[in-house]
């Protein structure tokens, strides 16, 4: 409903209808215990993360993350009664032991206990079958200026008929980077190797929902926008599409429901979504987050933006990237590796799928 | 229930037979006209010196009252009339006809008046507000409209969530208690523009009444209060043309008599004209964005002979909001109403309305190959009759009976296009029946006290066909605790409900300009709005009550002191202290992210509770001065919710009493009318209310679901590494950027979230507003009468908060900003020309 309020601004012409509050703190009062993890049919290691609610202080970036819970006993329970222990791998991390592997069909809880004898526990879920994409493609869009050009990507998830079916995806883009070598030394000095072409693949924590209803056994399109052409270098998407239980999809529909407030006129009343943990031992203890059980099918798409590229567009765009210092010409680098002022770099190689 | 419906009937027919004529008494009988057209006058009141014995007038414009023969100084009185004072000899039975002159041009004019200056302190009823459609055009409008809604805002006891939310609250009830009659016709929706104007045009009102306790036993069927809006007559003597040109809309009013003394006909008409300019906005989301409204009414009216006319009105109200080519919302009513007043013998009087009417509402999706349709209506007919009988000294006698049909369509998802691959999802329709029957009388007791008394038996049935479902009983109500499906026939009642509604008025006046009152009114509500948003919103559906939710029942019981003061120069000063406690049953609230939207088992997604009110209205108002007039009121009220877990439901906020979304506590309000010369006056307005309770965060937390890279990276030792940074310097102009040496790692970041604390805990800053406005009315006795009114809203260009919320952002940078929300944070001028011919 934001465009609503932009609309009713334009009408009443005012200036700022939004202002940011930027005192804003709360206390934290909530001791809240913070659970999330997930189990799928892809190759693990599962991981689960435990800690507290932090304060809410937007600009403290020490407070970004709550205080980690160590020394927890974290199993997970299948169907049969089997239970698989998690290990700490770091303060507040656990992950399942190395060859552990969700099965389709098969249902999992989590059970914890923490230090100081409380239990937490999920609810059972069932591993659905992984969902199946039907298209997941590019296309290059030809512009008058360089700015303008885009390659808009399709994507859609072929959904079953029969069943009513709940999809949770995440992206993750992968940018290949080019740097600019610096000159090489005057011969007789041998010329040092220059790797000047990485990867960089920044964070994205926006989830897509879907869901088939009134859509059931058609193509779920998914809204992946369009690229930048701003180098000619690779760009990898990578779509992890999990099939969750309605449960699971309310539950992240309505975080992002209360995420994208606007303060409008139509919001609904924010309050506190509960996942499915709750603490056995004391009903009073709050346990937020969830443990998130799906069928997943992950699928990466190669955009090639060299290759059948209009000349006329290639010619422009090296003129863009020369004119825009794409590649940091005023800081030759021999390895791209090293580079820290690109956030996010993964070195040479992409990770394996 | 039959007999008690047997019982009402009987009581209706024998009634005004227990009454009769006393010895030394005589009935001084008569109408009440306009001086010009001869129009009857409704709802004016004859008073007697000397006496406290005075008669209103009926629809027809007759009174008869039954008064101790003598002499006496007779006085007439109505809104927006001058007042008539004459001597008249009442030794036997007199008939008499009073003709009233406009006060349109008069110094000294009330800004609300009841019927006669000391009407607060004489009748029976509290909490009642009458206002004449010349006070409502001159109050301070926003975008030069005058609204009623926006008015009745300003009296005490009356709030509203926010700016530019659609309805009213009245006395802690929800924006759906509020029972809207536009000539007798149910409103299902107020609002043009999401709730920013009032739906219906202020000039076609002629008066208005809000009866926030104290309801007479003739109304019904909302829990919470009655705005009783009357519509204009057409003039049966000459044709007139009036209207107006503002920014967001323009207006036109056309009447006159068609037979003339016998037949006339008023036809009003007002269009958005806010398209017209939103073209040209440089936003070309906005310059594709339309926001039309138009709403009409017509009323024709013939009369035969004196003392019976029938009439026939029209109102079509159409909303339409579409932004950016995407979604188009879209709300119409279209409502015919046919009334049949008559005067059967000197003493009684009947009114008989039928009456039809259509609330469309919903969404049309635009989006290429989603193209979809869903309209859900309500569509009532109903069938009323009034009698009214005078009983003289004894008071008078009020009895009807009401018969309604609603059907409720939920309204189907439909696709709306040929390449749309959307599915239809049917939703079933429902219809209900409702039936009422009433008895209400006003007894003086004595010259010191007086009693309104009534009974209202409303019943309701929920009937078939369709397809209903049961639940398990001793669970909380969930899609999978269905237990069975009843397929009812057409006509087969699946649920019903009725009840008596006891109303009670008592007055007893200490000294003539003293009294203490007390009331009591409970009130049904068979149809509910569901919205679990901050404001309603115009695709909230209406759901009727089933097996599972029953209706809402509200108690009021109020007690009043009325003083009122005249100073030297014949000011009145009317002083009240009015206290309420309300409570409020089967109140509707929501499950945590509730589904309301197509979702045929809805009742999963509702929660039942219990509701209270309280408060104290202090009012002072000088309603009659030579150039100031106005009134200050403060308002103490308070008004929460307890929805607590049973065998049916889960809890809501852990079964904790929490404070309803227009909980304000403090209110002070100020309304000032002040004339500077015979055609100029000035107007202001000012409202202090207490921050609307809110939902804070108590905390903030990351969910870690979009880590797997980052784990990757630490886990290969990719994060944290040795890497260079680029730093630089400027040395004589020239800058110079270097390579030193850095760390590359990155920062653990999840998917922020607010943890929240109980709901509505806190509350947002005040609201304060001051509004001002001048009137320029037409030059007196001029064909074309001009007049001009310039307002500013929000004077003070306060950002009043609208909510405060919570707002985290995803992608790279993860971080949770706090904004406040003003709708209309800066001061809006605006000028309106009215014209009449």
């Amino acid at each position: 409903m934001r465009h609503l309020l932009l609309f009713f601004c334009a009408l009443f012409l005012l200036s700022s209808c939004e202002t940011e509050i930027e005192d804003f703190q709360t206390q934290n009062v909530s001791s809240a215990i913070v659970v999330y993890g997930e189990i799928s049919n892809v190759d693990g290691p599962y991981n689960v993360r435990l800690n507290y609610v932090s304060a809410y202080s937007p600009y403290d970036a020490t407070q970004f993350s709550g205080q980690p819970i160590t020394d927890a006993n974290v199993r997970l329970v299948d169907g049969n009664g089997k239970e698989t222990a998690y290990y700490e791998k770091s303060k507040g991390y656990y992950l399942s032991p190395t060859g552990f592997k969700g099965v389709v069909g098969e249902k999992y809880k989590l059970r914890i206990k923490l230090l100081d004898g409380k239990t937490i526990e999920s609810n059972f879920q069932t591993i659905n079958a992984a969902p199946e994409l039907a298209e997941f493609s590019y296309a290059f869009k030809n512009a008058t200026k360089v700015e303008d050009m885009r390659f808009p990507l399709t994507a859609s998830i072929k959904d079953p008929k029969a069943t009513e079916d709940f999809y949770f995806v995440k992206r993750q883009d992968f940018r290949q980077f080019l740097l600019t070598c610096p000159n090489p030394p005057p011969p007789p000095a041998p010329v040092p190797p220059c790797n000047c072409k990485c990867w960089q693949a920044p964070q994205n924590t926006q989830p897509y929902l879907l869901d088939d209803f009134l859509l059931s056994g058609k193509n779920l399109s998914l809204d992946l926008g369009q690229l930048p052409y701003e180098d000619f270098n690779d760009w990898v998407v990578q779509l992890d599409v999990y099939s969750i239980s309605k449960e699971a999809h309310t539950y992240w529909k309505r975080l992002e429901d209360q995420r994208k407030l606007s303060g409008g006129i139509f919001d609904k009343v924010p309050a506190q979504v509960i996942g499915n943990l709750k603490c056995t031992s004391d009903p009073t203890q709050e346990v937020l987050g969830y443990f998130m059980v799906g069928g997943l099918t992950q699928k990466r798409l190669t955009v090639d933006r060299f290759n059948g590229i209009p000349t006329e567009a290639y010619q422009k765009l090296l003129f863009y990237v020369d004119f825009n210092n794409v590649r940091y010409k005023d800081i030759p680098l021999w390895n791209c590796k090293d580079a820290a002022f690109i956030k996010y770099n993964l070195g040479y190689s992409l990770p394996p799928l | 229930m039959k007999l008690s419906l047997r019982v009402i009937l009987l009581l209706l027919l024998c009634g005004p037979l227990t009454f009769a004529q006393r010895k030394g008494y005589v009935i001084f009988s008569g109408k009440i006209v306009d001086v010009e057209n001869k129009a009857p006058i409704a709802g004016a009141s004859v008073f007697f010196s000397g006496s406290s014995a005075g008669g209103t007038t009926d629809s027809l414009g007759g009174f008869s009252v039954t008064i101790a023969a003598r002499n006496y100084q007779v006085i007439a009185r109505s809104l927006g009339y001058k007042y008539k004072t004459f001597r008249l000899d009442l030794s036997k039975n007199t008939q008499t006809t009073i003709e009233l002159e406009r006060s349109e041009q008069l110094l000294g004019e009330v800004v609300i008046t009841a019927e006669k200056a000391d009407a607060n302190v004489n009748r029976a009823m509290m909490g009642v507000e009458k206002m004449s459609s010349k006070t409502l055009k001159k109050l301070p409008t926003l975008m030069g409209e005058a609204d009623v809604i926006r008015s009745i805002l300003l009296l005490p006891g009356v709030s509203t969530v926010g700016e530019g939310a659609s309805g009213f609250n009245v006395r802690g009830g929800n924006v759906d208690q509020n029972l809207v009659l536009l000539d007798g016709v149910p409103l299902f929706n107020t609002s043009h523009l999401f709730g920013f104007f009032t739906g219906f045009n202020a000039d076609m009102v002629q008066d208005l009444s809000l009866y926030k306790g104290g309801i007479p036993s003739m109304y019904g069927g909302r829990a919470s209060s009655v705005l009783d809006v009357r519509v204009k007559e057409g003039d049966f003597e000459k044709w007139s043309l009036q209207g107006g040109v503002g920014p967001i809309s323009s207006r036109i009013l056309v009447d006159g008599p068609l037979v003339k003394g016998k037949t006339s006909l008023i036809v009003g008409a007002r269009g958005s004209i806010s398209d017209f300019y939103m073209k040209y906005f440089p936003n070309p989301s906005l310059a594709k964005s339309k926001a039309d409204f138009y709403d009409v009414n017509f009323k024709l009216t013939h009369r035969f002979g004196k003392n019976q006319r029938v009439s026939l009105s029209g109102y079509a109200s159409n909303d339409g909001f579409k932004f950016a080519q995407d979604t188009l919302y879209s709300w119409n009513t279209k409502a015919l109403s046919f009334k049949h007043n008559a005067l059967l013998k000197g003493d009684l009087s009947h009114n008989f309305t039928a009456f039809y009417s259509d609330y469309t509402y919903g969404i049309e999706g635009q989006k290429q190959g989603l193209e979809f349709l869903w309209k859900p209506s309500i569509i009532q007919t109903s069938l009323k009759e009034e009698l009214s009988k005078d009983l003289g000294k004894y008071g008078r006698l009020d009895a009807g009976a009401e018969l309604s049909a609603f059907t409720n369509d939920a309204g189907s998802f439909l696709p709306n296009s040929s390449s749309s691959k959307v599915d239809k999802f049917a939703m079933s329709t429902e219809h209900t029946r409702e039936m009422a029957a009433y008895l209400g009388h006003s007894l003086p007791l004595g010259k010191k006290m007086s009693l309104d008394y009534g009974l209202r038996y409303a019943s309701y049935q929920l009937l078939g066909p369709g397809d209903f479902y049961q639940y398990k009983l001793g669970t909380p109500r969930e899609i999978n605790t269905i237990t069975d499906t009843l397929h009812a026939a057409s006509n087969e009642v699946v649920a019903s409900y009725g009840g008596f509604e006891p109303r009670l008025s008592f007055a007893i006046k200490l000294d003539t300009s003293f009294s203490i009152k007390i009331g009591f009114n409970r009130m049904q509500q068979f149809r509910h709005l569901l919205s679990n948003t901050m404001a309603v919103s115009p695709s909230d559906i209406w759901k009727n009550s089933n097996q599972q939710i029953p209706p809402q029942i509200a108690d009021q019981y109020s007690i009043g002191f009325f003083k009122n003061f005249t100073n030297a120069s014949n000011a009145v000063f009317e002083t009240s202290a009015e206290f309420y406690y309300k409570n409020l049953n089967n109140v509707v609230d929501y499950v945590d992210g509730a589904q309301l939207y197509l979702n045929p088992t809805v009742e999963t997604q509702l929660l039942v509770g219990k509701g209270m009110a309280y408060g104290g209205e202090f009012f002072l108002k000088k309603s009659r001065g030579k150039r100031l007039t106005g009134w200050i009121s403060y308002t103490y009220a308070r008004t929460f919710r307890t929805i607590q877990a049973n065998e049916n439901q889960k809890e809501a906020n852990f079964g904790i009493q929490f404070p309803a979304n227009f909980d304000t506590p403090h209110t002070f309000k100020f309304v000032l009318n002040n004339r500077w010369t015979n055609r100029i006056s000035f107007n202001a307005n000012f409202t202090y209310t207490t921050g609307r309770p809110i939902t804070y965060p108590n905390g903030r937390y990351k969910i870690y679901s979009f880590n797997d890279l980052y784990d990757y990276a630490v886990a290969t030792g990719i994060f944290p590494r040795p890497g260079l940074d680029q730093t630089s310097y400027t040395y004589n102009g020239t800058k110079y950027t270097y390579l030193t040496s850095k760390e590359i790692k990155e920062l653990l970041d999840g998917y922020s979230t607010a943890s929240f604390t109980l709901r509505n805990a806190e509350r947002i800053p005040d609201y304060i507003r001051l509004d001002v406005g001048i009137t320029i009315d037409p030059k007196p006795g001029k064909r074309w009468q001009g007049s001009w009114n310039f307002s500013i809203y929000n004077l003070l260009g306060r950002q009043n908060a609208y909510s405060v919320y919570f707002r985290s952002s995803t992608g790279e940078i993860n971080q949770a900003k706090t904004y406040q929300l003003s709708v209309l944070g800066a001061a809006i001028p605006s000028i309106t020309y009215n014209f009449k011919f």
